[in-house]
Order: C-alpha cells, then structure tokens, then sequence
C-alpha cells in the first residue's frame, strides 16, 4: 500500500535528509517510524503526501504518485505541529475538513458528533482552536484525520502535548481504529507506544533504514541487560553475575548485556543457592535495544 | 479503494467567510467608509454649478486596482507559511482547483462592491456606471488579481511585489513612448521591458470603462492586453503550484 524504494532527498545546500530510504506498509498492517531528532522522519512524511519531491527513488502509495493517490483517495494525516486557522470553532473546522473529505452530509452530522465524543471534545466543540489546550488540539487534529474513514492514516507524533490520561486512551483508539484494510503509518519518538500499536517499525538515522523490527516477533536479541530484584540471596549475585551492579533498592541489580542461557544458567544458580527471585526483566524492551542498538552502530 | 471527491462547491462559503473577514471585510469597510464620507461632503466642479457630492469614480479604481491585490495577496502563501496546506491538501482536493475557486469568489466580492458603490453613488447623487464600475474592476481583478496571486504562490509579499511593478511601470512606459527624449535604440529596449512588465500603465485607458458613454473600441486593445497577461500570470501560478514543495 506504501512503498517507498530507494528514496532520496536532498535539501538546498546539499543537505541529505534522506538516502536510498526504502520500507513497505502493507494493507491491514500498522507501521511505526522511529528515529533521533534529524534523521529524516517528517520529511519521508511530507513525501509520502506529495509535499516534497524526492531528488531520487519512489514513493507511492497504493501503486499510484502520492498526490495522484490523496487527490483521488484521501489520506487521513496528523501533523506533528497541528496548523489550523485559530478563529476556526472546533465543530466547525471539522465540517470544513468533511467537505474537503468528500463526506456526504449526512455522514458528516453523524461522523463529527461522534468524533468529538469519542476524542472528548464535547465540551470544547464551540472553541475556537486559538483557545483550544496543546492537548486538545492535537485531539482535534486526530478527529480531522478520521473524517471520511480513509485507508491510509499517516500519524506524526500523534501522542505531541496528550496528558497521562489520553496516553491511555490514544491507545484504545489507535486499536479500534486497525482493520484488514488500513494502512496506519505512525511516527512516533515514543518507543513504549509504537512497542504496543505497530506490527513493525522502521528505526531510521541519517536518513537510512537503519533497522526493521518485527515488534510481534518473539526471538530476543543475542545479548541484553536485565533488571533482577530478590528478597533474600543478595549476597550471592556478586559470585553468579559478576558484572552485576547494585541499582538503587537493597536487592535489585543491573545485569549489563547477557544472553538468555548465561542468565537463566545464573538464575538457576541463585535459585539453587537459597535465593528468593522477586523479579526479573529487560532493562528495555525489544524495540528500545533495537533502537539504541541500530542508532549506536550507525553514530560508530 | 473507493474514489472520493472533496465537495469544493460546498466549501465555497467558507472560503467565503474567510475572506470577508479578512481582507474582504477590511475593503468593504474602507469603501463604505469613503461613500458616506463622500456623502456628506459637497465641492463645487469646474466653478460652476450647485455643489455636488465628488465623484465615486475614484474609488471604483481603487479597488479595482489596490483591492484586487489586497484579495490576492496571501491567496497561497498564508497557507503555505502557516502550514495550512497540510490538513487542506491531505484531503482529495487539488490545490490548483481549490486556489483557482478561491480567487473566483474573492473577484466576485469586488464585483459586488464595485456594484455597491455604483448604486450607493446613484443614492447620494453622483452615479457611476454599474455595467462599466462591475466591468472596469472584473477586468483590473483578472490583471492585477491575477500577477499578485501568481507572486503569492512564491512569497509571502506578493502586494509589495505588485505595488513596485506598478511603480517601476510607469518610467518605463514613459522611456518606451514614441516621443520619449532617449534615442531610438534604447527606446526598443525599454519596448521591450514595456512589454514583459504588467500593463498597469494601461489602467488609465481602462478608466474609460467608468465613461457614462466609453468608447469600447479606444479601450478594447487595453482590455485584451490586461486581461490576457493576467490570465497568464494566473495559469503561471496553477503551473508552479502544480510543481510546488509546499513543506521546507
């Protein structure tokens, strides 16, 4: 559905944002896009709507340009920095944004009442968007995305300026919103986020692909820290995980990088030993290893 | 994959709505602050006859000329350097097409104005032609309207663009006259710069449009000239938004 092959931008100046980039999304799949600051995440969104032009590659989207696709199909896009006339009502700049959906009017009257209900927007639809909090207007610009139910939806940094309590929420909604013939595309800094919506995430730097993680994938990596917390046996780890480094509570270590049989070797150990394991875990998830890992490699 | 198509007909009004109160409100408020200035002042013409309100013809020009690059102005550019166009243009909707609609209903807001001053000048007892006050601005709309909004789709400044061709036109079509003072070599050159630069010299034959009798074949050829450069300067402006990057 989103095929970007050997993708190249070059800015004025000779500045490379992004080089030989290539990643698919197919349909039905959710696809995060994670990276440092710089490394060419809004400018791959900006090409994947038509915004920009690559100096070389391709780009398209359901086998078509990307402005010959959003002219014809319509994208639903959340921008990272919401841009919205400020004198526009919140209701209102919805129904302006159904109409450029194609949205009949009928299914705007339904579709907007229950957008603003479902993103709690209810009680700021007569707002002006000037008046609208950070996170309440990133909210809007997620309701504007949804109008017209589009098969495509490219988010950037759809969690920018939400609360604790909409984290959560943002979640369910970004789950109901998966379906076998929708292609989400997320960018995202948040790794915890894109760990638990995305099927696979790109890990860009450079402007380069410098990683694929399947996140549904169960196989660990070769070597990785762990987090081990006991209530008795302490004395014992020193022997077992040399390397082992106490981390803040009395009991609790930090394994620098092991594999899983020298870990569960020690722990079995430990066990043997009279020691009372409370818990064990990866000091980061699999995405966040990835992460450091890939970027690590390509800062060396 | 089902095919969707923005309702830009039903979008019209509130492009409309954005304009009048914006640029649109701010001339309608200029003009109906200078009739009823005009109406309540009497200057006697010529030194004869009763006093008489002055002439609404003037102000027909101005926005013929000044309110038409006021409406353009920021047709694409305030979208572009605020980022508008990321939520506009994400929707099926071609920027060419939805611009293109934008500078048709701003035209026809002048149009309207330039009929009101025609009829509110019957009122207070200086007429001035409606056919001629809705042409003359149709026709400085489609010229002026159309080189500012090309510029708008470049820069941010599109009026001050406009306001120094303007100016820039007016030596050069005085070194380009047959009895220019220069010699004959650099008259062709300055010709030529005539030629390129917006006609908006011609404005002074245009205003024969506002005559209660014009003489449409005198003021034909300055017709056809405006109109035609502003349509090109407008078919420009589709073909650079055409190839825009809009995101920098």
């Amino acid at each position: 559905m989103i095929e970007c092959v050997d993708l190249t931008k070059t800015y004025q100046g000779n500045v490379l944002a992004l080089d030989k980039l290539s990643l698919r999304a197919e349909r039905g799949e959710v696809v995060g896009i994670a990276g440092p600051n710089g490394a060419g995440k809004s400018t791959l969104i900006s090409l994947l709507l038509g915004y920009l032009h690559p100096t070389s590659g391709t780009v398209r989207l359901g086998g078509l340009p990307p402005r010959q696709y959003v002219e014809h199909y319509r994208v639903g896009y959340l921008s990272e920095l919401i841009a919205m006339h400020p004198r526009w009502r919140a209701d209102e700049a919805l129904a302006r944004f159904a109409l450029l959906a194609g949205v009949p009017n009928a299914e705007a009257r339904a579709q907007i009442p229950a957008l603003l209900s479902q993103l709690g927007l209810d009680e700021h639809r007569t707002k002006v968007v000037r008046a609208l909090s950070k996170g309440n207007l990133q909210r809007l610009g997620l309701a504007q995305a949804l109008l017209g139910d589009p098969d495509v939806l490219i988010l950037d940094e759809p969690t920018h300026g939400l609360d604790p309590v909409w984290l959560l929420r943002f979640r369910a909604v970004m789950r109901d919103l998966r379906r076998p013939d929708r292609t989400m595309l997320i960018a995202s800094h948040d790794l915890a986020e894109l760990s638990a919506l995305a099927d696979r995430v790109y890990i860009i730097d450079h402007g380069q692909v410098v990683r694929s993680v399947d996140t549904r994938a169960t196989a660990t990596p070769e070597a990785r820290a762990y987090r081990l917390a006991l209530s008795s046996g302490a004395a014992l780890v020193p022997s077992v995980f040399p390397a082992a480094r106490p981390a803040g509570a009395e009991g609790s270590f930090e394994l620098p990088a092991i594999d899983l049989a020298t870990l569960n070797a020690g722990l079995a150990e430990l066990l043997r030993g009279g020691a009372q394991l409370v818990s064990v875990a990866p000091t980061e998830s699999l995405l966040e290893y990835h992460f450091r890992d890939a970027v690590e490699k390509v800062s060396a | 994959m089902a095919i969707a198509r923005a309702r830009l007909g039903a979008y019209a009004r509130w492009q409309l709505r954005d304009f009048i109160l914006g640029p649109g409100g701010i001339t309608i408020g200029i003009v109906l602050l200078q009739i009823w200035i005009a109406s309540r002042t009497q200057i006697i013409q010529s030194g004869t006859g009763p006093p008489r309100p002055p002439s609404l013809d003037w102000l027909v020009q101005l926005v013929g000329l000044l309110g038409s690059i006021y409406a353009t102005s920021s047709l694409v550019s305030e979208d572009r350097a605020r980022g508008y166009y990321r939520f506009l243009f994400a929707k099926p909707v071609g920027p060419v097409r939805y611009y293109a609609q934008a500078f048709v209903l701003r035209g026809l807001v002048l149009l309207v104005l330039a009929a009101l001053i025609s009829g509110l000048g019957a009122w207070i007892g200086r007429p001035v032609p409606l056919f001629g006050a809705v042409a003359y601005t149709a026709v400085m709309y489609v010229f002026a309207g159309g080189v500012t909004a090309c510029q708008s789709t470049v820069w941010r400044f599109a009026w001050v663009g406009s306001l120094i061709l303007y100016l820039a036109s007016i030596p050069v079509a005085q070194a380009a006259a047959p009895d220019s003072p220069i010699g004959p070599v650099a008259r062709s050159l300055w010709r030529v710069v005539h030629v390129i630069l917006p006609p908006f010299t011609q404005q002074t034959f245009l205003e024969g449009m506002l005559a209660s009798a014009p003489n449409w074949g005198d003021i034909a050829g300055s017709i056809a000239w405006c109109v035609g450069y502003g349509l090109i300067a407008l078919m420009a402006g589709a073909f650079v938004i055409r190839g825009l990057e809009w995101a920098r």
